[in-house]
């Protein structure tokens, strides 16, 4: 196995590692805005270990190397606009976590 | 089957836990499970075409994952609003 084949192996182990902790959380979690807390890792973590298994693999000013780091670019960066949008929805709906004191 | 492979098999395996969430759960759980199934989609794509050597699919995940923004954004948005 050279030392390629073992970077992405540990790297694509790691990213499943992180979505099957991310599944767990969102199945043992009790409420939405807890369970966006596990939506955060996979959205940002895990693109960004399959982008570099991808560059490891390849080129990485390959043309597959180059959409596969796009790719963790856009998840990462519109990741937490999501979630805040998620969450924004989520408080509205049940009221504010904390009211202000009249 | 390669490392490649097998990842896009678990990252397709976690697909189940958010269908199991969006079936149980109330709407917002919902919206969450559909950004999480989103995601592991995207990447089980990812990983699948790079264990086909498949360039075309390239495409067909970074469409995706592009989509999938604005489409989870107007959802929250429509569900703060009006649901």
């Amino acid at each position: 196995m050279s030392v390629d084949h073992a970077a992405i192996t540990v790297l694509l182990a790691l990213a499943v590692l992180i979505e099957l902790i991310c599944c767990a959380g969102i199945l043992v979690m009790k409420t939405p805005l807890q369970r966006l807390h596990y939506v955060g890792p996979a959205a940002m973590v895990c693109p960004v270990l399959v982008a570099i298994a991808i560059a490891v693999s390849k080129n990485p000013l390959s043309g597959a190397g180059l959409k596969g780091f796009f790719i963790a670019v856009v998840m990462v960066a519109f990741g937490p606009v999501l979630s805040h949008a998620t969450a924004d929805a989520a408080v509205s709906r049940r009221g504010p976590a904390h009211p202000e004191p009249q | 089957m390669s490392v490649w492979l097998l990842a896009s098999a678990a990252l397709m395996l976690g697909i189940l836990p958010c269908v199991l969430l969006a079936a149980r759960g109330n709407a917002i759980d919902r919206l969450v499970a559909l950004e999480l199934a989103s995601v592991f989609t995207v990447l089980a794509l990812l990983t699948f075409e790079q264990g086909e050597q498949r360039q075309s699919f390239f495409d067909l995940s970074l469409a995706l994952a592009v989509v999938t923004f604005p489409s989870s954004l107007i959802f929250a948005r429509v569900f703060r609003r009006w649901l």
